[in-house]
């Protein structure tokens, strides 16, 4: 069996993103399966590779403009699928792997399913795994046709490790970029608040028990004492007291940190969904029935503010 | 420029009590007698495309609700606020959860002979589709697609729109000609659908809802991944309370018992 691994090398996110399809792979049960790899790139390719602890039969490169339209990506993709015909193209985690998977599914006549946690891949079958009504249920389900295209679930946190791809046969895609007339300019502006929550290894999530701007910006402080990133949850940045940046759970960053601190958080299972792949969840609410503590390793019944001006002054003096 | 909003809204799940969540013969969970909310990207579309209007009048707006038995209050609300038609798609219903493939093709079905140029879409239409409905709408079309978007306007030259979408590190602005599907996502233009007056409310409770009942597809043709099984996923952990007497304690012999050591390894 054949699967092509989809990666979008340019990606700043890359590496989490080859993380979290090593872990889906760990998580899978495929049966004698060949890999390939299926990078795109603007310009440079890197020189090392996260190459999974996996033995690719064939690294092959897509050459893309900037900024990366996914038009682009799909033409040199049905290109290489008609040269290799992979039974399996595994797509990245996010929301471009998502529409990878989908649009490749549809164009390919195959089946696809985004968001995947793991698969059960036979000569005969594939099974896949995926989280549905707000991750309280995992769904099972059976992909009717191949190729099968299956983007990877977020689950945040870490960092694949490069090694040389030096052994490893590598190619370009020779297809050509298409034009498309309908899509007549496109220009950039460069985001200066790139939220690097996703790989941070400690977080400072912190919901609408800040009560205030004035009281995100003092969490903010705390948050820079104990090495922390902040995060908030959604009503924190519909109240406009947060960016969107700073946004965890389904809608914004899915987080995986060493130490994760929910400060002034319900627990709505759209927060709760982008904090669960923590290592540690410390929640701390003046409300003993918040659905958080469920979710948390420990908990502290107190105000936010104290505990966490305590804490910092904890973390200070030991350092 | 005919424009249509297309939804389907979401169960407020924390409503559920733990017995609720055991999905019947049919894999299905008994949530019908639950509330339904917009979701966060579809109050945006839809407030993005209210703002499109009031910059160019000629926009005429259009909302189409999926498969939901509450779905007429989130119509009225949009009519209040300045859509000129909602309609209620009420078959087939439960066939079509955790298919987006069909979501789609129902879609498309819908829009052919409409003459609509433009069709928005949240990233999330119902749960857990990932903005697949949108990007397969679009395939089936044979339209452009742009996700993730956080505005868009129509731009002076007749039939293209400005849609500016947020990438990882960048937001990216494209001049497209029409017709396109977007799929909406988080936005700081427009994060919140805006409120409608009462007066807007009342005159709105007058109009009808279009109840739109045909076959639009054939679930049994569609080659959609199948649901095969529905399993509980556990996420309680096994916590642990710390009671000291003053936030001071606490914070002392978390740090002492549970980060010192997380932190300096």
């Amino acid at each position: 069996m054949k699967i092509a691994l989809l990666l979008d090398a340019r990606s700043p996110a890359f590496l989490r993103h080859a993380n979290e399809m090593w872990r889906f792979l760990q998580d899978s049960q495929i049966e004698n399966a060949t890999f390939t790899f299926w990078l795109f790139y603007h310009q440079d390719k890197p020189s090392e590779l996260p190459l999974l602890h996996l033995l690719p039969a064939e690294i092959m490169w897509f050459a893309v403009p900037e900024p990366l339209q996914t038009e682009a990506c799909l033409a040199s993709l049905e290109a290489a699928f008609a040269e290799q015909k992979p039974e399996v193209i595994l797509c990245s985690s996010g929301p471009w792997g998502n529409e990878m998977a989908a649009r490749l599914g549809m164009r390919l006549h195959g089946s696809a399913i985004t968001s995947a946690r793991s698969v059960l891949l036979s000569s005969s079958s594939c099974t896949a795994y995926k989280a549905v009504y707000e991750q309280h249920l995992l769904a099972e389900f059976s992909l009717p046709l191949p190729p099968h295209c299956i983007s990877v679930a977020q689950s945040g946190g870490g960092q694949s490790q490069l090694s040389s791809a030096g052994q490893v046969p590598q190619r370009d895609s020779r297809e050509p970029v298409p034009e498309h007339e309908w899509l007549l300019s496109v220009n950039v502006d460069h985001n200066m608040n790139v939220s690097s929550l996703s790989e941070a290894r400690r977080v400072l999530a912190v919901g609408q028990g800040v009560g205030s701007a004035a009281g995100l910006q003092r969490v903010q402080e705390i948050a820079q004492q104990l090495g922390a990133q902040l995060g908030a949850s959604r009503p924190v940045v519909m109240n406009a007291w947060g960016d969107m940046s700073t946004l965890v759970g389904i809608s914004g960053a899915i987080i995986a940190p060493e130490i994760c601190i929910a400060a002034g958080v319900s627990g709505a299972a759209a927060f709760s969904t982008g904090v669960c792949h923590s290592q540690f969840i410390v929640a701390i609410n003046n409300d003993p029935q918040a659905a958080i503590f469920a979710h948390a390793d420990v908990a502290i019944v107190d105000d936010m503010f104290q505990v966490l001006e305590a804490l910092a002054v904890c973390v200070q003096q030991d350092t | 420029m005919k424009a249509l909003l297309a939804f389907k809204p979401l169960s407020d799940l924390s409503m559920l009590s733990e017995h609720d969540w055991i999905p019947n013969e049919q894999l299905r969970l008994n949530i019908d007698y639950v509330r339904s909310t917009l979701s966060c990207f579809d109050e945006t579309a839809a407030e993005l495309l209210l703002r499109a209007q009031a910059a160019d009048q000629s926009i005429r707006l259009e909302a189409l609700a999926f498969n939901d038995n509450m779905a007429e209050s989130h119509l009225k609300l949009l009519l209040a606020l300045g859509f000129e038609r909602a309609s209620r798609l009420t078959s087939p219903v439960c066939e079509c959860a955790f298919n987006p493939l069909a979501n789609a093709t129902i879609l498309a079905n819908y829009l052919r002979g409409g003459q609509h140029s433009l069709v928005v879409l949240g990233m999330q239409f119902g749960d857990a589709d990932d903005g697949q409905t949108a990007a397969m709408l679009a395939e089936l079309l044979g339209w452009p697609y742009l996700s993730q978007v956080s505005d868009f306007t129509l731009s002076p030259t007749p039939h293209t729109i400005r849609v500016s979408r947020m990438a990882e590190t960048e937001v990216q602005h494209f001049t497209i000609a029409l017709p396109a599907v977007l799929a909406v996502g988080n936005s700081t233009q427009a994060a919140a659908l805006r409120i409608p007056t009462l007066k807007q409310k009342l005159a709105a409770s007058r109009a009808s809802i279009e109840v739109v009942t045909h076959e639009l597809c054939d679930i049994e043709q569609i080659n959609s991944p199948v649901l095969k099984n529905l399993s509980p996923i556990n996420k309680q952990r096994k916590t642990q309370w710390l009671e000291g007497k003053t936030p001071q304690d606490k914070a002392l012999e978390l740090y002492d018992v549970y980060l010192r050591g997380r932190m300096n390894s």
